[in-house]
């Protein structure tokens, strides 16, 4: 069962990555105003970096196994 | 070269003796009806904890509450991530105008860009319509640039004042009008007094 929903998670992970690739290129490529984007492509960088983290961390901080053995006695 | 408060933009294409006059977005208003669904999901994502009080107050284990907390930074993510393209859809959405032209650059969600330009000297009328209460009140609405050749109107959509935009868009096509009338002439001149040495 946690291979499924690792599976599962890894495929929303992707999805993140690739979106956030796509909004920094776009930031990054099309911007016609550069002081803005000096302020912002950090600004979006580190805190997506650090949400995209600590959802890991919260991920793999889940005792999965426990948590369905509770639910299914629940 | 004057100096424009869009000195320092720069955008695909932009040739090095070409220079910005002005950049539009639509009005900030029209933003505003998509950012009531970035608005909805953080009403969600803070109501989560009153609910889950309520919903599961028997789950009170560790792993339920890292579950809980996990989900919720998923949530955030997506609401994160969702505001980034609703703001990449308007901010990117853009009409420059510049001292020989104006481009259009129309974002559609992240994976769709198009751009059309307008040579000043091909305009033939520009018009307004700015239709509504709230567009009258906001002082928004549309800019409609008719052009000699065949090719679709140029349509700036939900622009912030676009009376003022008209005239300075009148103003550069009658300046340029004016340059083309006083090279003719110069042209016409020269070949008249070209033609008469020689005769």
């Amino acid at each position: 069962m946690f291979y499924f929903v690792l599976g599962l998670y890894i495929v929303i992970l992707l999805t993140f990555v690739f979106l956030y690739a796509f909004i920094i290129y776009h930031l990054v490529k099309y911007s016609i105003n550069a002081s803005l984007n000096r302020i912002l492509l950090p600004f979006f960088i580190i805190i997506s970096t650090l949400l995209l983290f600590s959802n890991i961390l919260l991920f793999f901080s889940i005792d999965w196994n426990n948590l369905f053995s509770q639910f299914f006695i629940n | 070269m004057l100096e424009t408060p869009f000195t320092k933009f720069h955008f695909n294409g932009q040739r090095e003796d070409e220079q910005i006059l002005l950049v539009l977005h639509r009005h900030w208003f029209d933003i505003l009806s998509q950012f009531f669904i970035i608005f909805v999901m953080l009403l969600i994502l803070f109501g989560s904890y009153g609910l889950t009080a309520v919903f599961f107050g028997n789950f009170e284990s560790a792993t339920f509450q890292k579950l809980i907390a996990f989900v919720r930074n998923l949530f955030f993510i997506f609401t994160w991530i969702t505001f980034f393209i609703i703001w990449i859809d308007y901010y990117f959405d853009v009409w420059i105008v510049t001292d020989q032209r104006i481009v259009n650059i129309e974002q559609d969600g992240l994976f769709a860009r198009t751009t059309s330009e307008l040579r000043l000297e091909k305009i033939q009328d520009v018009a307004t319509d700015v239709k509504g209460v709230i567009p009258t009140f906001l002082n928004y609405g549309n800019l409609e640039v008719q052009t000699a050749a065949e090719q679709e109107k140029f349509l700036f959509k939900n622009i912030p004042d676009p009376y003022a935009v008209k005239d300075l868009i009148m103003k550069l096509q009658k300046k340029f009008e004016h340059q083309e009338d006083v090279e003719f002439t110069e042209m016409l001149n020269k070949k008249i007094h070209h033609d008469g040495d020689e005769a």
